[in-house]
Protein backbone atom coordinates (compact mmCIF):
# COMPACT_ATOMS: atom_id res chain seq x y z
CA UNK A 1 0.00 0.00 0.00
CA UNK A 2 1.59 3.09 -1.47
CA UNK A 3 0.68 6.71 0.10
CA UNK A 4 -0.39 7.45 -3.53
CA UNK A 5 -3.04 4.58 -3.13
CA UNK A 6 -3.76 5.95 0.22
CA UNK A 7 -4.28 8.99 -1.14
CA UNK A 8 -6.56 7.84 -3.75
CA UNK A 9 -8.76 5.98 -1.23
CA UNK A 10 -9.40 9.29 0.80
CA UNK A 11 -10.19 11.10 -2.31
CA UNK A 12 -12.58 8.30 -3.30
CA UNK A 13 -14.10 8.18 0.24
CA UNK A 14 -15.14 11.80 -0.27
CA UNK A 15 -17.25 10.83 -3.55
CA UNK A 16 -19.28 8.80 -0.79
CA UNK A 17 -17.61 5.41 -1.78
CA UNK A 18 -18.30 2.99 0.42
CA UNK A 19 -15.70 0.22 -0.71
CA UNK A 20 -13.17 2.81 -0.83
CA UNK A 21 -13.77 3.41 2.85
CA UNK A 22 -13.46 -0.22 3.69
CA UNK A 23 -10.78 -0.60 1.98
CA UNK A 24 -9.01 2.59 3.64
CA UNK A 25 -10.16 1.08 7.37
CA UNK A 26 -8.42 -2.19 6.39
CA UNK A 27 -5.61 -1.05 4.89
CA UNK A 28 -4.87 1.60 8.28
CA UNK A 29 -6.57 0.42 11.43
CA UNK A 30 -3.86 -1.04 12.49
CA UNK A 31 -1.81 1.67 12.47
CA UNK A 32 -4.21 4.30 14.07
CA UNK A 33 -5.70 1.92 16.63
CA UNK A 34 -1.69 1.47 17.43
CA UNK A 35 -1.94 5.18 18.11
CA UNK A 36 -4.73 5.06 19.98
CA UNK A 37 -3.97 2.56 22.10
CA UNK A 38 -0.64 3.76 23.42
CA UNK A 39 -1.93 7.10 24.08
CA UNK A 40 -5.18 5.81 25.71
CA UNK A 41 -3.31 2.43 27.22
CA UNK A 42 -7.19 0.84 27.59
CA UNK A 43 -8.53 -1.34 24.83
CA UNK A 44 -12.35 0.11 25.60
CA UNK A 45 -10.62 3.38 25.09
CA UNK A 46 -8.88 3.05 22.17
CA UNK A 47 -11.93 1.22 20.36
CA UNK A 48 -14.43 3.75 20.68
CA UNK A 49 -11.23 6.34 19.59
CA UNK A 50 -10.77 4.57 16.39
CA UNK A 51 -14.36 4.33 15.94
CA UNK A 52 -14.39 8.26 16.02
CA UNK A 53 -11.76 8.34 13.95
CA UNK A 54 -12.88 6.59 10.85
CA UNK A 55 -16.66 8.59 11.39
CA UNK A 56 -14.15 11.53 11.10
CA UNK A 57 -12.37 10.84 8.50
CA UNK A 58 -15.51 9.44 6.34
CA UNK A 59 -17.20 12.98 6.77
CA UNK A 60 -13.77 15.39 6.74
CA UNK A 61 -12.37 13.50 3.30
CA UNK A 62 -13.43 16.17 1.26
CA UNK A 63 -11.15 18.73 3.15
CA UNK A 64 -7.72 16.19 2.87
CA UNK A 65 -7.43 17.48 -0.85
CA UNK A 66 -7.18 21.03 -0.17
CA UNK A 67 -5.30 20.56 3.54
CA UNK A 68 -2.01 19.53 1.36
CA UNK A 69 -1.24 16.88 4.49
CA UNK A 70 0.44 13.58 3.19
CA UNK A 71 -2.54 11.03 3.66
CA UNK A 72 -0.83 9.21 6.69
CA UNK A 73 0.07 12.38 8.27
CA UNK A 74 -3.74 13.83 7.98
CA UNK A 75 -4.90 10.05 9.29
CA UNK A 76 -2.37 10.13 12.13
CA UNK A 77 -3.06 13.62 13.18
CA UNK A 78 -7.05 12.51 13.17
CA UNK A 79 -6.45 9.46 15.20
CA UNK A 80 -3.74 11.76 17.79
CA UNK A 81 -6.20 14.24 18.47
CA UNK A 82 -9.07 12.28 18.90
CA UNK A 83 -6.96 10.56 21.90
CA UNK A 84 -5.56 13.27 23.40
CA UNK A 85 -8.63 15.05 23.81
CA UNK A 86 -9.99 12.06 25.45
CA UNK A 87 -6.67 11.77 28.18
CA UNK A 88 -7.50 15.31 28.75
CA UNK A 89 -10.53 14.89 29.40
CA UNK A 90 -9.84 12.61 31.71
CA UNK A 91 -8.89 12.87 35.48
CA UNK A 92 -5.41 13.31 36.00
CA UNK A 93 -4.10 9.44 36.35
CA UNK A 94 -0.32 10.18 37.61
CA UNK A 95 0.19 7.02 39.05
CA UNK A 96 -0.35 4.62 36.55
CA UNK A 97 2.54 6.50 34.04
CA UNK A 98 5.15 4.35 34.70
CA UNK A 99 3.20 0.87 33.83
CA UNK A 100 4.43 -1.07 31.18
CA UNK A 101 2.44 -0.94 28.03
CA UNK A 102 1.86 -4.38 27.26
CA UNK A 103 -1.28 -4.57 25.37
CA UNK A 104 0.17 -4.13 21.81
CA UNK A 105 1.28 -7.39 21.36
CA UNK A 106 -0.80 -8.38 18.54
CA UNK A 107 0.67 -9.39 15.58
CA UNK A 108 0.19 -6.79 12.22
CA UNK A 109 -0.78 -8.28 9.26
CA UNK A 110 1.80 -7.34 6.58
CA UNK A 111 -0.25 -4.42 4.64
CA UNK A 112 -0.66 -2.44 7.40
CA UNK A 113 2.77 -3.17 8.88
CA UNK A 114 3.70 -1.31 5.64
CA UNK A 115 1.42 1.39 6.15
CA UNK A 116 2.92 1.84 9.91
CA UNK A 117 6.39 3.04 8.42
CA UNK A 118 6.69 6.30 7.28
CA UNK A 119 9.95 7.81 5.64
CA UNK A 120 12.30 8.32 8.49
CA UNK A 121 12.57 12.25 8.88
CA UNK A 122 14.61 14.29 10.06
CA UNK A 123 12.92 14.65 13.81
CA UNK A 124 15.22 11.58 15.27
CA UNK A 125 18.14 13.48 14.42
CA UNK A 126 16.95 16.88 15.75
CA UNK A 127 16.00 14.94 18.92
CA UNK A 128 19.69 13.71 19.28
CA UNK A 129 20.58 17.04 19.44
CA UNK A 130 18.56 17.88 22.27
CA UNK A 131 19.08 16.27 25.75
CA UNK A 132 18.58 12.22 26.46
CA UNK A 133 15.83 13.54 29.41
CA UNK A 134 14.39 16.60 26.81
CA UNK A 135 14.14 13.92 24.06
CA UNK A 136 12.08 11.67 26.28
CA UNK A 137 9.81 14.25 27.62
CA UNK A 138 9.17 15.27 23.83
CA UNK A 139 8.26 11.87 22.95
CA UNK A 140 6.15 11.18 25.73
CA UNK A 141 4.35 14.07 25.33
CA UNK A 142 3.96 13.45 21.59
CA UNK A 143 3.46 9.32 21.74
CA UNK A 144 1.61 8.97 25.39
CA UNK A 145 -0.01 12.28 25.59
CA UNK A 146 1.41 13.27 28.84
CA UNK A 147 0.82 16.73 29.68
CA UNK A 148 2.59 19.06 31.82
CA UNK A 149 1.99 17.75 34.52
CA UNK A 150 1.84 14.14 34.19
CA UNK A 151 6.06 15.42 33.12
CA UNK A 152 6.60 17.09 36.08
CA UNK A 153 5.35 14.55 37.90
CA UNK A 154 7.40 11.59 36.45
CA UNK A 155 10.57 14.51 36.32
CA UNK A 156 9.84 14.88 39.86
CA UNK A 157 9.98 18.97 38.97
CA UNK A 158 7.95 21.58 39.83
CA UNK A 159 5.13 22.29 36.60
CA UNK A 160 6.77 25.92 35.38
CA UNK A 161 9.63 24.49 35.34
CA UNK A 162 8.71 21.92 33.21
CA UNK A 163 7.35 24.22 31.17
CA UNK A 164 9.96 26.24 30.19
CA UNK A 165 12.22 23.30 30.04
CA UNK A 166 10.10 21.78 27.27
CA UNK A 167 8.91 24.79 25.51
CA UNK A 168 13.04 25.37 24.96
CA UNK A 169 13.31 21.98 23.87
CA UNK A 170 10.18 22.76 21.26
CA UNK A 171 11.97 25.84 19.74
CA UNK A 172 15.46 23.93 19.29
CA UNK A 173 13.28 21.64 17.63
CA UNK A 174 11.87 24.04 15.19
CA UNK A 175 15.49 25.70 14.63
CA UNK A 176 16.79 22.02 13.56
CA UNK A 177 13.85 20.89 12.03
CA UNK A 178 13.76 23.68 9.69
CA UNK A 179 17.74 23.54 8.63
CA UNK B 1 -4.94 37.89 11.13
CA UNK B 2 -3.74 37.55 7.39
CA UNK B 3 -1.90 34.89 6.31
CA UNK B 4 0.36 37.26 5.09
CA UNK B 5 1.81 38.74 8.57
CA UNK B 6 4.84 36.25 9.92
CA UNK B 7 3.63 34.57 12.98
CA UNK B 8 4.60 35.39 16.61
CA UNK B 9 6.81 33.67 18.86
CA UNK B 10 3.62 32.62 21.15
CA UNK B 11 1.46 31.59 18.18
CA UNK B 12 4.40 29.33 17.01
CA UNK B 13 4.61 27.75 20.35
CA UNK B 14 1.23 27.28 20.68
CA UNK B 15 1.19 25.32 17.39
CA UNK B 16 3.76 23.28 19.03
CA UNK B 17 2.69 22.51 21.99
CA UNK B 18 -1.13 21.63 20.12
CA UNK B 19 1.04 18.90 17.89
CA UNK B 20 2.73 17.62 20.45
CA UNK B 21 -0.63 17.16 22.78
CA UNK B 22 0.55 19.45 25.85
CA UNK B 23 -2.16 21.62 25.87
CA UNK B 24 -5.29 21.55 28.04
CA UNK B 25 -8.74 20.71 27.24
CA UNK B 26 -10.10 24.39 27.23
CA UNK B 27 -6.66 25.46 25.29
CA UNK B 28 -7.22 23.00 22.62
CA UNK B 29 -10.66 23.97 21.81
CA UNK B 30 -9.63 27.21 21.99
CA UNK B 31 -6.51 26.84 19.82
CA UNK B 32 -8.69 24.75 17.25
CA UNK B 33 -11.45 27.45 16.75
CA UNK B 34 -8.32 29.96 15.70
CA UNK B 35 -7.48 26.64 13.59
CA UNK B 36 -10.81 26.88 11.52
CA UNK B 37 -10.13 30.69 10.30
CA UNK B 38 -6.42 31.01 10.32
CA UNK B 39 -4.21 29.78 7.63
CA UNK B 40 -0.90 30.51 9.01
CA UNK B 41 -1.76 28.85 12.15
CA UNK B 42 -2.21 26.19 10.24
CA UNK B 43 0.02 25.92 8.14
CA UNK B 44 2.55 25.77 11.37
CA UNK B 45 0.42 23.09 12.52
CA UNK B 46 1.01 21.27 9.45
CA UNK B 47 4.73 21.42 10.00
CA UNK B 48 4.79 20.06 13.46
CA UNK B 49 2.23 17.35 12.01
CA UNK B 50 4.50 16.00 9.05
CA UNK B 51 8.03 16.45 10.62
CA UNK B 52 6.33 14.52 14.43
CA UNK B 53 4.62 11.49 12.39
CA UNK B 54 8.11 9.54 12.33
CA UNK B 55 8.09 9.51 16.05
CA UNK B 56 5.07 7.01 15.29
CA UNK B 57 6.95 4.69 13.55
CA UNK B 58 8.22 3.26 16.75
CA UNK B 59 4.28 1.94 17.77
CA UNK B 60 3.45 -1.27 17.31
CA UNK B 61 0.17 -1.38 14.72
CA UNK B 62 -2.82 -3.46 16.36
CA UNK B 63 -5.49 -4.88 14.24
CA UNK B 64 -8.54 -3.38 15.95
CA UNK B 65 -11.31 -6.12 16.57
CA UNK B 66 -13.93 -6.28 13.54
CA UNK B 67 -16.52 -4.90 15.92
CA UNK B 68 -15.40 -1.40 15.10
CA UNK B 69 -15.94 -1.41 11.96
CA UNK B 70 -19.35 -2.78 12.44
CA UNK B 71 -20.02 0.41 14.84
CA UNK B 72 -18.60 2.84 12.25
CA UNK B 73 -20.49 1.33 9.53
CA UNK B 74 -23.81 1.71 11.99
CA UNK B 75 -22.96 4.89 13.04
CA UNK B 76 -22.90 6.28 9.30
CA UNK B 77 -24.40 4.02 7.40
CA UNK B 78 -27.83 2.72 9.56
CA UNK B 79 -30.54 2.18 7.63
CA UNK B 80 -28.91 2.42 4.36
CA UNK B 81 -28.36 -1.18 3.78
CA UNK B 82 -25.89 -3.12 1.76
CA UNK B 83 -27.26 -2.35 -1.46
CA UNK B 84 -24.40 -0.30 -2.88
CA UNK B 85 -21.87 -2.23 -2.02
CA UNK B 86 -23.34 -4.87 -4.17
CA UNK B 87 -23.60 -2.75 -6.88
CA UNK B 88 -19.95 -1.56 -6.15
CA UNK B 89 -18.48 -4.76 -5.82
CA UNK B 90 -16.54 -5.11 -9.48
CA UNK B 91 -16.61 -8.84 -9.14
CA UNK B 92 -20.57 -8.67 -9.22
CA UNK B 93 -20.98 -6.84 -12.60
CA UNK B 94 -17.70 -7.02 -13.82
CA UNK B 95 -19.32 -9.94 -16.58
CA UNK B 96 -22.61 -8.24 -16.84
CA UNK B 97 -23.36 -6.24 -19.87
CA UNK B 98 -25.69 -3.29 -19.76
CA UNK B 99 -28.85 -5.45 -21.21
CA UNK B 100 -28.19 -8.19 -18.64
CA UNK B 101 -28.35 -5.56 -15.64
CA UNK B 102 -31.16 -3.83 -16.75
CA UNK B 103 -32.79 -7.07 -16.82
CA UNK B 104 -31.86 -8.03 -13.58
CA UNK B 105 -33.12 -4.55 -12.79
CA UNK B 106 -36.78 -5.15 -13.90
CA UNK B 107 -36.92 -8.94 -12.81
CA UNK B 108 -36.24 -7.40 -9.48
CA UNK B 109 -32.92 -9.32 -8.35
CA UNK B 110 -31.29 -6.32 -8.59
CA UNK B 111 -32.83 -4.65 -5.24
CA UNK B 112 -31.73 -0.87 -5.74
CA UNK B 113 -32.33 1.29 -3.30
CA UNK B 114 -35.84 2.84 -3.33
CA UNK B 115 -36.28 6.83 -3.86
CA UNK B 116 -36.97 8.30 -0.41
CA UNK B 117 -40.10 10.24 0.12
CA UNK B 118 -39.88 13.75 0.69
CA UNK B 119 -36.00 14.11 -0.51
CA UNK B 120 -35.47 17.55 -0.90
CA UNK B 121 -35.01 18.81 -4.64
CA UNK B 122 -32.61 20.89 -3.60
CA UNK B 123 -30.32 18.13 -1.55
CA UNK B 124 -26.90 17.59 -2.98
CA UNK B 125 -25.31 14.32 -4.23
CA UNK B 126 -22.13 13.01 -5.01
CA UNK B 127 -21.30 9.54 -7.18
CA UNK B 128 -17.96 8.09 -8.39
CA UNK B 129 -18.45 6.29 -11.45
CA UNK B 130 -15.91 3.08 -12.02
CA UNK B 131 -15.48 0.23 -13.92
CA UNK B 132 -13.43 -2.83 -14.44
CA UNK B 133 -9.70 -1.65 -13.97
CA UNK B 134 -10.83 1.66 -13.65
CA UNK B 135 -10.15 2.31 -17.07
CA UNK B 136 -13.42 4.75 -16.81
CA UNK B 137 -13.62 6.65 -14.22
CA UNK B 138 -16.00 9.71 -13.64
CA UNK B 139 -16.73 11.87 -10.22
CA UNK B 140 -20.39 13.37 -10.50
CA UNK B 141 -21.71 15.85 -8.27
CA UNK B 142 -25.53 16.82 -8.17
CA UNK B 143 -26.53 20.46 -7.51
CA UNK B 144 -29.44 20.66 -5.45
CA UNK B 145 -29.75 24.39 -6.22
CA UNK B 146 -29.03 24.68 -9.88
CA UNK B 147 -30.79 20.88 -10.87
CA UNK B 148 -27.88 20.23 -12.73
CA UNK B 149 -25.22 17.45 -12.21
CA UNK B 150 -21.45 17.93 -12.56
CA UNK B 151 -19.24 15.44 -13.83
CA UNK B 152 -15.22 15.38 -14.02
CA UNK B 153 -13.72 12.74 -16.25
CA UNK B 154 -10.81 11.25 -14.03
CA UNK B 155 -10.10 8.61 -16.77
CA UNK B 156 -11.85 7.07 -20.02
CA UNK B 157 -12.33 8.59 -22.84
CA UNK B 158 -15.13 7.46 -26.28
CA UNK B 159 -13.38 5.75 -28.63
CA UNK B 160 -13.42 7.30 -32.54
CA UNK B 161 -16.94 7.68 -33.61
CA UNK B 162 -18.67 6.54 -30.32
CA UNK B 163 -19.77 8.37 -26.96
CA UNK B 164 -20.13 7.98 -23.67
CA UNK B 165 -23.87 8.36 -22.55
CA UNK B 166 -24.95 8.67 -18.99
CA UNK B 167 -27.91 6.55 -17.81
CA UNK B 168 -29.69 6.72 -13.97
CA UNK B 169 -31.48 3.68 -12.95
CA UNK B 170 -33.94 4.63 -10.43
CA UNK B 171 -35.92 1.53 -8.23
CA UNK B 172 -36.27 -1.37 -10.59
CA UNK B 173 -36.92 0.60 -13.35
CA UNK B 174 -35.23 0.48 -16.84
CA UNK B 175 -32.12 2.86 -17.18
CA UNK B 176 -33.05 6.57 -18.32
CA UNK B 177 -30.61 8.33 -20.81
CA UNK B 178 -29.75 11.60 -18.97
CA UNK B 179 -27.73 12.51 -22.65
CA UNK B 180 -24.30 12.16 -24.57
CA UNK B 181 -21.50 12.79 -22.34
CA UNK B 182 -20.12 16.19 -23.54
CA UNK B 183 -16.33 15.18 -24.99
CA UNK B 184 -14.70 17.73 -22.32
CA UNK B 185 -13.31 16.07 -19.70
CA UNK B 186 -15.86 18.41 -17.34
CA UNK B 187 -18.90 19.48 -17.85
CA UNK B 188 -23.02 19.95 -16.82
CA UNK B 189 -25.89 17.46 -17.63
CA UNK B 190 -29.21 19.19 -16.74
CA UNK B 191 -31.72 17.11 -14.68
CA UNK B 192 -35.50 16.80 -15.51
CA UNK B 193 -37.76 18.08 -12.61
CA UNK B 194 -39.50 14.75 -12.74
CA UNK B 195 -36.09 13.13 -11.71
CA UNK B 196 -34.40 15.89 -9.13
CA UNK B 197 -37.02 14.27 -6.76
CA UNK B 198 -35.94 11.03 -6.91
CA UNK B 199 -31.89 10.71 -6.94
CA UNK B 200 -31.40 9.74 -3.29
CA UNK B 201 -29.72 6.19 -3.71
CA UNK B 202 -30.05 6.29 -7.74
CA UNK B 203 -27.52 4.46 -9.60
CA UNK B 204 -25.85 6.43 -12.41
CA UNK B 205 -24.15 4.27 -15.20
CA UNK B 206 -21.98 4.84 -18.11
CA UNK B 207 -22.13 2.79 -21.26
CA UNK B 208 -20.53 3.03 -24.70
CA UNK B 209 -22.90 4.39 -27.64
CA UNK B 210 -22.67 4.93 -31.51
CA UNK B 211 -21.90 8.78 -31.93
CA UNK B 212 -24.39 10.51 -30.82
CA UNK B 213 -26.04 8.52 -28.55
CA UNK B 214 -28.19 4.86 -28.10
CA UNK B 215 -30.23 4.85 -31.62
CA UNK B 216 -33.33 2.83 -29.40
CA UNK B 217 -33.14 4.57 -26.29
CA UNK B 218 -32.55 1.90 -24.37
CA UNK B 219 -28.60 1.27 -23.93
CA UNK B 220 -26.86 -0.83 -26.31
CA UNK B 221 -23.11 -0.82 -25.05
CA UNK B 222 -21.48 -2.50 -22.60
CA UNK B 223 -21.87 -0.44 -19.26
CA UNK B 224 -18.26 1.27 -18.55
CA UNK B 225 -18.52 3.06 -14.99
CA UNK B 226 -21.35 2.70 -12.46
CA UNK B 227 -21.74 4.24 -9.04
CA UNK B 228 -24.44 5.50 -6.37
CA UNK B 229 -25.35 9.31 -5.70
CA UNK B 230 -25.44 9.38 -1.73
CA UNK B 231 -26.16 12.60 -0.31
CA UNK B 232 -23.51 15.09 0.79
Amino acid sequence: MTTNEISELIGRVSLGDRQAFRLLYDRTNAKLFGVCLRILRDRAAAEDCLQDVFVKIWQNSSKYTISGYSPITWLAAIARNDAIDRIRARKPQAADLDEALDIASDTPDPESAEVSRSEMGRIETCLSKLGDKQAEAVRGAYLDGYSYQDLATRYKMPLNTVRTWLRRSLISLRECLQQ
Amino acid sequence: MSAGNPMNEDDKMLAAEYVAGLLSVADRAAFERRLGVEQALREEVKFWDEQMLPMTDEIAPVVAPARVYAGIESRLFQGQGKTSNLLESLMFWRSLSFASLAALAVAGILYVQSPQIGTSPTQNYVAELSGPQDQVKLAVLYDGAKGEIKFNRVTGTPVSGRDFELWIILGKNAPISLGVLPKQTSGVIKVSDVLKAQLSGAVLAISDEPAGGSPTGKATGPVLAIGTMNVI
